[in-house]
């Protein structure tokens, strides 16, 4: 029998608070819009389901951990499916390779004013090359990373919501943050 | 870690809360149509089901109920079906022996066969079914 979630104001403004970045993170993974919609549809709906009557404050922690698994089996699910796509996404990324981060970043830095056009389209030029590395990591790298340093989990919590020893968090964090940090360096980042 | 990872970490993370903050309309608005469906879907099933509990139960048990007895009158009626088909075949068949012999069809050689005199006075005592 479903539970009856306690408050529907209360979830409806805490899953407004993660939707979007819920959103990028099933993006990250399955780099679909579809479905990393649905991913975030069936988390939002598995939480409300199970866990809408407990304590808000557990809320964050089962909705990463929902969402991760959710992430994870619709992963599994498309992985042969998105070989084509991936094949093909590497294509365009090696087309983007073609472009030199450095004429970002300097035109960046020569740049009057934040606001200004130019310094937008960089602005969202580097965020893509910074999301295209993540998106490129390993899954239980990017999964690390993005549950300890982007949510800000501490090392236990992200252990649990991974299913996995602290140990294993700090070392795919660290492989993480290297492969990053290497990557925008190779395309001449520096931040 | 050394700092400077911190420090990359850091803007990194400061560049993706950007890029979540700066979604297309049309997929936060497809975000949000999907928060209130959520809700609405869950409200909605959670209000309706502690009604729905008792009757649910209910029909349930006389659907469990009722079939079961379905179940058990087919095979009642299997039964007696079967019963009576074994029957008509068996009278069919003593019909089909009884006129071969009142009309002679049968060879000579039956008759003194001890075996056929043998199952004649064993059956003799059958007849047609009582119709």
């Amino acid at each position: 029998m479903k539970t009856i979630p306690a408050s529907g104001p209360e979830l409806s403004a805490f899953l407004a608070s993660v939707e979007r970045r819920a959103f990028k993170q099933a993006m990250f993974a399955v780099r679909n819009h579809e479905t990393a919609l649905d991913i975030v549809q069936d988390a939002m709906m598995k939480l409300v389901e199970k866990y809408g009557a407990h304590s808000s404050n557990e809320w964050p922690m089962l909705f990463q951990r929902i969402l991760q698994n959710t992430i994870r089996d619709s992963f599994r699910r498309s992985k042969i499916r998105t070989l084509w796509m991936t094949l093909f996404s590497s294509f365009v990324d090696s087309d983007d390779e073609d472009s030199d981060p450095l004429d970002i970043i300097s035109a960046g830095s020569e740049a009057p004013g934040f606001s200004s056009p130019q310094r937008q389209l960089e602005q969202s030029r580097l965020l893509s090359v910074i999301e295209t590395e993540i998106e490129k990591l390993p899954a239980r790298q990017r999964e690390a990373f993005v549950l300890r340093y982007w949510e800000e989990m501490g090392i236990s919590e992200t252990a649990s919501v991974m299913g996995c020893s602290e140990g294993s968090v700090k070392t795919h964090c660290s492989r993480a943050t290297h492969t990053l940090a290497a990557a925008l360096k190779a395309k001449g980042i520096t931040l | 870690m050394s700092e400077d990872f911190e420090l990359v970490n850091r803007k990194i993370c400061h560049i993706l809360d950007r890029g979540a903050n700066e979604l297309d309309a049309s997929v936060v608005a497809r975000l949000r149509l999907v928060r209130r469906t959520v809700l609405e879907r869950c409200f909605v099933t959670a209000s309706t089901s502690r009604l729905a509990i008792i009757d649910g139960s209910t029909v349930r048990t006389l659907f469990h109920h009722a079939r079961a007895t379905l179940m058990i009158v087919a095979l009642g009626l299997g039964a007696v079906g079967a019963y009576y088909w074994n029957g008509l075949e068996q009278a069919q068949e003593h019909v089909e022996i009884d006129s071969e012999i009142l009309a002679d069809e049968l060879p000579p050689s039956a008759y003194i066969d001890p075996g056929f005199q043998e199952w004649l006075d064993t059956t003799s005592h059958l007849s047609l079914p009582q119709n």
